[in-house]
C-alpha cells in the first residue's frame, strides 16, 4: 500500500551554512546524508561568489568540494554529458550537472535523483537499474556464429538515431511516477529505450524474443505516457516514443 | 505461461474509440428526445440500431473501466492478497452493474 507519511528519520532538517550571503553570491542548497551516522538528511547552504565559479552546476559542486567542504559526495567523470555520472535533481528537474548552466538565479537546490535509495549525499544506489539493464541483454545477438562482418544499410543505421545517444544517466527513469511505484517490476524509460535500440537494430536477430520478454503487464505496460521522461532527458531523447514503438511492434507482431 | 498483456492494451484503446464514437452518436441522437418522458425513451430504445449502439457503448465503457481499474490497482497495490480481493470486488461490481442495466433495459422494451 502507499505510505502517506515519511518515517521520522527521513525528514529533512536544516543543515550547516557555509559563507555569507552578499552581492554577487549564489546560494546552493545541497542535500546531505550519510548512512554511516544515524542523523536525518539535511540541507546545507553554500553561499559562493559567482566569479569563482565555472558556468555549470558541476563546476560549482567541484568548487565546493575542492574549496569549501571536501566531504560533499557526488559522482562525476567526463564533465561533458557523455558518461552520465553526474545525474541529479537541480531546481526540481532531473538533469546532468555538467550540462546544466548556473542560471541567473539566487538559489540552486540540488538533490539526488528522486525515489532512489541514497548511498551518500548526491549518490543514489543504481544497482537495481543496472540489473534491469542487464535483463534486456544489451548486446547484439546475430543468428550466425561466424566471424563474418554484419553489414548495415544507411537507412537501417538511421533507425538508431535518437536511441544510441542514451548515456544511461537514469534521469528519465527516476522522473517517472510509474517507476517510483513499481521500480522492482517496471523497467522504466531508460531501459525500455535501450531495449528498443536493440529491437530495431537490423544486425540483431533476437527481435521476437526481445519483444516476448517485454510482454508482461509490468515490464512495459506500467508506462502510462506521462512523458516526464521525454521532458527531463538531458540529451533531448524521446524514451516515451521508443516505448510506444515497442507497444506497436508487440501488437503488430 | 506468460500473459500477453499487449492484447489488453490494444483492447483498451479500441474500447476507447468505440466509446467515443457511440457517445457522440448517442448525444446527437438523444438531442431531440425529451428524456423526462418514459414513452419517448422506450420508442428510442425499440429501434434495433439504437438498442445495439447503446449496448455496444455500455459494454465498451464497462470493459474500458475494467481494464483501467485493473491497471490502477496494479500500479498502487503491491500486497498480492489485498490486490486479489480488490480485483474480485471490482469485477463483481462491474458484472452486477452490467447485468442490472441490461436486465432493466431488456425488460422495459419487451
Amino acid at each position: 500500500m502507499v505510505e502517506l507519511s515519511l518515517p521520522e528519520n527521513s525528514k529533512i532538517v536544516e543543515g550547516k551554512t557555509f559563507g555569507k550571503e552578499g552581492k554577487g553570491t549564489i546560494c546552493f542548497n545541497i542535500y546531505r546524508w550519510n548512512r554511516e551516522n544515524k542523523n536525518n538528511p539535511r540541507i546545507d547552504k553554500f553561499h559562493i561568489d559567482k566569479k569563482k565559479l565555472g558556468p555549470m552546476v558541476l563546476d560549482a559542486l567541484m568548487h565546493i568540494k575542492g574549496e569549501v567542504d571536501s566531504s560533499l559526495t557526488f559522482r562525476r567523470s567526463c564533465r561533458e554529458g557523455i558518461c552520465g555520472s553526474c545525474s541529479m535533481n537541480v531546481n526540481g528537474t532531473n538533469t546532468l550537472a555538467c550540462l546544466k548552466p548556473i542560471e541567473d538565479v539566487k538559489f540552486v537546490d540540488i538533490y539526488p535523483l528522486p525515489h532512489m535509495k541514497v548511498l551518500k549525499d548526491l549518490v543514489p544506489d543504481l544497482s537495481e537499474f543496472y540489473e534491469q539493464y542487464k535483463s534486456i541483454k544489451p548486446w547484439l545477438i546475430p543468428n550466425s556464429k561466424g566471424k563474418k562482418e554484419i553489414k548495415q544499410s544507411q537507412d537501417d543505421r538511421k533507425k538508431l538515431d535518437g536511441l544510441y545517444e542514451c548515456v544511461l544517466c537514469a534521469c528519465c527513469s527516476t522522473s517517472c511516477p510509474s517507476y517510483w511505484w513499481n521500480s522492482d517490476k517496471f523497467l522504466g524509460p531508460a531501459i525500455l529505450l535501450q531495449a528498443y535500440r536493440f529491437i530495431v537494430d537490423s544486425r540483431d536477430k533476437n527481435k521476437k524474443e526481445r519483444l516476448n520478454f517485454l510482454k508482461d503487464k509490468f515490464k512495459l505496460y506500467r508506462c502510462h505516457t506521462i512523458m516526464n521522461c521525454t521532458k527531463t532527458c538531458p540529451k533531448n531523447l524521446n524514451p516515451a516514443k521508443a516505448i510506444s514503438e515497442i507497444k506497436k511492434l508487440q501488437v503488430s507482431s | 505461461m506468460k500473459l500477453d498483456y499487449s492484447k489488453s492494451w490494444i483492447l483498451q484503446k479500441l474500447t476507447a474509440i468505440v466509446f467515443l464514437l457511440f457517445l457522440i452518436y448517442l448525444v446527437f441522437s438523444l438531442k431531440n428526445i425529451n428524456l423526462s418522458k418514459h414513452d419517448e425513451l422506450l420508442i428510442w430504445f425499440s429501434s434495433y440500431f439504437n438498442f445495439f449502439s447503446f449496448t455496444l457503448l455500455f459494454s465498451a465503457i464497462l470493459i474500458h473501466s475494467k481494464l483501467g481499474l485493473s491497471s490502477i490497482i496494479d500500479d498502487y497495490i503491491h500486497n498480492i492478497k489485498v490486490k486479489k480481493k480488490i480485483l474480485f470486488l471490482k469485477n463483481l461490481s462491474l458484472i452486477t452493474i452490467y447485468i442490472t442495466v441490461m436486465g432493466i433495459l431488456i425488460r422495459a422494451i419487451i
